[in-house]
């Protein structure tokens, strides 16, 4: 069994590389990050310039991988079909889950080297900026302590106000090391565009209210605010109290600010690397091309090559595209629409409603799927943990691929290898 | 043998090819009857689009029979322990381009679950056998049809299979190899192996197979045994050394008083594949490769 799965994914590897596909990808990845990276300017900083590399990096990357490794696994089994050369596999002693299995490792291979090259050039990338900045220059400790770190975010919960101060309790995580900065990010809700930056008074208290930091802030009313406290400060409690105090700067400057109900005050630890947060990042984006290399073969199973391509290809917008179908048929929207339109009565016709309950049901199966983000993430140095790479393997590999891989089987078995569809 | 020797048994085999809307659109085989035995040669012949290659594929669950029971190695096609002991050559060389004849046989051999040692011995004896050693390390997209079949046989002969099925054998190889391929299944049969095979060259599979059924459109026309199906027993031959003319006018007088009509003398001449065979060896005096394919079996082989 062993034998012969790879020996078929090792067939798929040898073919992808001596067809050339894979230099090419290598070489395109490379052109695209190359690019990326010499182009970007981001806010002119250093820190600025590597956030906006890494965003841009991981989305694309993960766009032209996932794209190319659809295209491999869709013609995998279907262009064999096709040119017969499937013929001479499956009348040896095969299981069909060992044609899928081994075609599907030996995708995924493939997939694995390419996300490792630009691991590797991001992990570069973080490498010499954190060499070319001043560890002791602003932008240097932005750097290394925003970008070029894994944090973990701990949400504060609202206790309520004070003598006109907003009060938050927040427990701290098990492990705080006494080096770097702990961040803190809060955000407001602004009714109008361009209001000035407002000032305040954050205290970081014990529960006991022993004072451990305090600090005057300039906070800006739209966006999100960042205040780094240093971790030394903390370190003897377990539960910390926050406090803002706005303080009112004459004329044209807020009285009151209202918290972003949707947007938590967090607090960010740090809790590793970037390296290993950018490797368990890279291993959710290998869980996500993973499935598709799975959606791909079981497709191709049935199909030939471009409708194979077509097929899974509508699968994943569709599935992509109902969660904003969803949201836009949510109830507040369509009020806001007979707002604007008094006279008109809404009728919902029975496509609409197919339609929606289809959205629906894909939003629902493939919910658990689409949990996993990656991008942002990494480029705000928020911490990917482990937990959620084994849960993503779990979910992704064992669950939808593995559904797909006994679809894919089934389907094989069924179908006259010798027929062209 | 719980086969009692029938190796391969089929009853009223039909398969009926149908359009996208389920439409039938040709009965490629129609009642197909075959009951082979174990170590004989048989010829499944006919003239193209007769239903050879449907039979095959159905035998090797390519295909699935439209009606009608196939027995194969006292499974069904579809059974792996079957596939096991089968070996096959498919019509066209269906081999993957991008890899060299090494690590075509090498693949396929892990398919067998042969022992890596095992598969590199059985590689190396079958690319010897097929005289391909030399093109060993070239990819195979780029080798001639008759290479490319060449390496076809070697890989179907790869698990020392007990069932040997081939589509046209011949097809795309020059005389010697022709020669060569007929020579290497009379002695596989002999230790054994059993041979199906199919083609529309009868003179290649004339000489070689111990019975054969003729099929046209899909139908068997003709069955048995080629001696009995060739047999003429109205007529003899008689085969001597030259005479000279006066021995030859005796012999003559002595025949018309026997025979009602008139004897036909005539001297038999070589046919042109013996010429050819007979002409190219004696210019070979070192061996080229297509000729290096001795008569030799790979040893793995000979058990
Ligand atoms: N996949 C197919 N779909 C439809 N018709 C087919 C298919 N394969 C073969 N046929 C038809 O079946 C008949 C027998 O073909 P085949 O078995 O290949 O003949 P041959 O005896 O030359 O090997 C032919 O008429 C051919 O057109
Ligand atoms: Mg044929």
């Amino acid at each position: 069994m062993r034998n012969r799965i790879l020996g078929i994914a090792g067939l798929t590897i040898r073919q992808a590389i001596r067809s050339r596909f894979v230099i090419s990808l290598f070489f395109l990845l490379l052109a695209l990050l190359a690019g990326f990276a010499l182009t970007i300017k981001g806010d002119g900083t250093a820190a600025g310039r590597l956030q906006m590399l890494l965003s841009y990096a991981m989305g694309s990357v993960g766009v032209v991988l996932g794209i190319a490794t659809l295209w491999l696994a869709c013609g995998s089994l279907s262009i064999e079909i096709e040119n017969r050369r499937i013929h001479l596999v499956v009348v040896k002693p095969v299981r069909t889950i060992e044609l899928w299995l081994g075609k599907w490792l030996g995708i995924i291979s493939v997939a694995m080297l390419l996300l490792l090259v630009a691991g590797l050039f991001l992990g570069v990338a973080g490498h010499i900026a954190r060499g070319r900045s001043h560890p002791d220059s602003p932008d240097g400790r932005a750097l290394r302590d925003r970008i070029l770190v894994a944090r973990q975010a701990v949400s504060a919960t609202r206790v309520g106000s004070q003598d006109g101060a907003a009060h938050w309790l927040l427990a701290c995580p098990a492990a705080v090391s006494a080096q770097g900065v702990a961040t803190l990010r809060y955000r407001f809700v602004a009714h109008l565009r361009d209001l000035p930056p407002v000032t305040g008074r954050w205290t970081v208290r014990t529960p006991d209210g022993a004072t451990l930091f305090e600090t005057d802030c300039i906070a800006s009313m739209d966006g999100v605010n960042q205040l780094d406290i240093p971790l030394a400060a903390l370190r003897s409690t377990t539960a910390l109290d926050l406090i803002f105090h706005l303080q009112p700067a004459g004329e044209g400057t807020p009285q009151h600010v209202t918290f972003h109900p949707r947007h938590d005050v967090v607090l960010l630890f740090p809790c590793g690397t970037f390296a290993g947060n950018l490797m368990r990042a890279l291993l959710l984006m290998f869980c996500q091309v993973a499935l598709l290399a799975a959606l791909g073969l079981t497709v191709g199973t049935i199909f030939t090559f471009p409708v194979a391509m077509f097929t899974a290809s509508a699968l994943v917008l569709a599935t992509l595209f109902a969660q904003f179908f969803v949201f836009s048929s949510a109830p507040e929207r369509s009020h806001a629409h007979e707002h604007h339109h008094h006279d008109d009565v809404t009728h919902v016709t029975w496509t609409e409603t197919v339609g929606e309950h289809l959205a629906v049901g894909l939003r629902f199966a493939m919910a658990p799927a689409l949990r996993y983000r990656i991008n942002g993430r990494l480029a705000a140095g928020e911490t990917i943990p482990w937990t959620e790479v084994h849960d993503c393997a779990g979910i992704l590999i064992f669950c939808y691929s593995g559904l797909l891989c006994a679809l894919g089987c089934l389907m094989l078995k069924r179908r006259e290898i010798a027929l062209p569809v | 043998m719980t086969e009692n020797n029938t190796i391969l048994d089929v009853v009223k085999l039909t398969k009926i090819f149908r359009d996208f809307w389920r439409r039938p659109t040709v009965t490629a085989v129609d009642g197909l009857d075959l009951s082979i035995r174990r170590g004989e040669i048989f010829g499944l012949l006919g003239p193209n689009g007769s239903g050879k290659s449907t039979t095959i594929k159905m035998l090797l669950g390519l295909l699935h029979p439209t009606e009608g029971s196939i027995s194969i190695l006292g499974g069904r096609p579809s059974d792996v322990a079957v596939r096991k002991r089968i070996g096959y050559l498919p019509e066209a060389s269906y081999l993957y381009r991008y890899l060299t004849p090494r690590e075509t046989l090498s693949f396929y051999g892990r398919l067998f679950d042969l022992p890596a040692a095992e598969r590199r011995r059985r590689t190396e004896e079958l690319l010897a056998m097929t005289g391909l050693e030399s093109a060993a390390d070239r990819a195979v997209g780029e080798f001639s049809k008759g290479m490319a079949r060449r390496l076809g046989l070697a890989q179907a002969l790869l698990n020392a299979p007990e069932l040997l099925i081939l589509d046209e054998p011949t097809s795309g190889l020059d005389p010697m190899g022709c020669r060569q391929v007929k020579e290497l299944l009379r002695a596989l049969a002999d230790q054994g192996t059993t041979i199906l095979l199919t083609s529309h060259l009868l003179a290649d599979v004339e000489h070689i197979c111990d019975r054969v059924v003729i099929m046209y459109n899909g139908r068997p026309r003709a069955a048995g045994a080629l001696q009995d199906l060739l047999a003429t027993p109205e007529r003899m031959t008689l085969d001597l050394p030259a005479l000279d003319a006066a021995a030859t006018k005796r012999l003559l007088a002595v025949l018309r008083e026997q025979l009602a009509c008139e004897p036909e003398l005539s001297r038999p001449t070589m046919n042109l594949e013996e010429f050819f065979v007979r002409v190219v060896n004696e210019a070979a005096e070192d061996p080229s490769p297509a000729n290096a394919a001795g008569p030799h079996m790979a040893p793995f082989l000979k058990q």
